[in-house]
């Protein structure tokens, strides 16, 4: 029990900032994001013997939390009270305001998450193709077409070729 | 390398060092400038995506793991409940795929499970959809299993193929709505539940008169993996075809 603990906090200490970072993408709400997190960790706790090699454990809680955010809507879907947003809303973000990164924030959250979401693995983890492929259970080639897009559809966006606009898609 | 397959690699992953784009890129000028272009582009991704952690994060999910576990101690009888339901569906299941078996008294098993058990499953193992047991099984259409497990958000990874899986339904199993197939894996058949929310702390064994089965934890919920007692051969390599599916079951929504 001590160990598990131990082995815990570990996992808790060293990817706690980038599942919230994650979650943050994946949901566009601070408040949200949080609880992503909480969630995840418990299900980890739980679950915690069927991770058996710790190189695994960042893919293996990102796995998790994007699981947890499928299970959000799966809940709302039920209401038959919201819709998935495929861009994000925007909420203020007081960190790094140089008007360069501020547009790109916006565009991010414009950007469709199928292309969002692994640029953010790659980007801000250093999560390599396959790691992604792997998540996602996508081919390989898949996962490269979309951060090829993803960054085709940025630069575009930013130099006014091609606006990204706010777009719904029904779950 | 030319300058369009260049600049395709670089916009996939401007990061690894690639030999034959390091020569291009030493006699390209424009493609120099692409290059610094997308690095540009993506050290500001990076700064737009490295939003602020709420302070004290860790030590909130410490606190809540910590007040959770004194909340919520051990369910036993959850899982119990879970395995009957199981063997249940299973018994039930094993007169309809094979009547002309041996059956050492199933009726008399399933009494006493009865018993025991939640009423959705007693509705569920009565179900109509159920007499299809009794059909020589075809393989199902993607679409049919694709509708089956978006039911679920599930997924079958690309390691388990389609054409394996004989049948599909979404079933009330102990008041939650599990993913149910029934697969074949050569010349031998396995039924594969996927139970959304119930967690086993570890796997364990299910070891009935009439079954045998696995059933283990999976971030997305459990998996439990059952063949007829009387089929040496399946009943051989339950643990493997669980671990195939642990690997191959994916629950992805957002695809
Ligand atoms: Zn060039």
């Amino acid at each position: 029990m001590q160990e598990k603990r131990l082995r815990y906090e570990n996992l808790v200490n060293a990817y706690n900032s980038w599942l919230y970072r994650y979650a943050y993408w994946l949901c566009g709400e601070k408040a949200t994001s949080e609880d992503l997190v909480q969630e995840t960790y418990l299900r980890a706790w739980r679950f915690l013997d069927s991770l058996k090699d710790e190189k695994a454990a960042k893919s293996w809680l990102t796995t998790i939390l994007r699981r947890e955010n499928a299970r959000r809507f799966e809940r709302k879907q039920l209401a038959y009270s919201e819709i998935e947003l495929d861009s994000l809303p925007s909420e203020r973000e007081d960190f790094d305001t140089r008007p360069e990164v501020l547009a790109l924030r916006n565009a991010l959250r414009l950007l469709p998450k199928k292309y969002r979401e692994p640029l953010v693995l790659q980007v801000l983890e250093g999560f390599s193709l396959e790691e992604i492929a792997n998540i996602f259970d996508l081919p390989r080639n898949t996962v490269a077409t979309r951060l090829h897009r993803a960054r085709q559809k940025l630069r575009k966006h930013l130099n006014g070729e091609e606006q990204l606009v706010q777009v719904n898609e029904l779950p | 390398m030319n300058c369009l397959e260049f600049r395709q690699q670089i916009l996939v992953d401007p990061y690894t060092k690639f030999g034959p784009a390091e020569n291009h890129l030493s006699q390209c000028e424009r493609c120099q400038d692409f290059a610094n272009e997308i690095k540009n582009l993506d050290a500001n991704i990076y700064q737009a995506l490295n939003v602020s952690v709420p302070e004290g994060l860790g030590a909130k999910v410490h606190l809540k793991q910590s007040l959770s576990e004194q909340n919520n101690p051990h369910k036993p009888q959850l899982w119990l409940a879970l395995a009957a339901s199981l063997m249940a569906v299973a018994v039930f299941m094993y007169q309809l795929v094979a009547p002309s078996a041996v059956q050492p008294n199933p009726t008399s098993a399933i009494v006493s499970l009865v018993n025991q058990l939640a009423e959705p499953v007693i509705a569920h193992v009565n179900h109509k959809s159920h007499d299809f047991y009794a059909v020589d099984h075809q393989p199902i259409s993607n679409t049919d299993l694709q509708s089956v497990l978006s039911g679920l958000s599930a997924e079958i990874g690309t390691k388990i193929s389609v054409e394996n899986v004989l049948y599909a339904a979404i079933c009330p199993v102990d008041g939650t709505r599990a993913t149910h197939l029934i697969v074949k894996d050569g010349s031998d058949k396995y039924t594969v539940v996927l139970i959304p929310d119930h967690a086993p702390s570890k796997a364990f064994e299910i070891d009935d008169e009439l079954w045998r089965g696995y059933i283990s934890p999976h971030p997305a919920g459990a998996i439990a993996v059952l063949a007829a007692a009387t089929d040496n051969h399946a009943v051989a390599r339950i643990k493997e075809i669980n671990d195939q599916y642990i690997q191959s079951f994916y629950l992805s929504a957002e695809r």
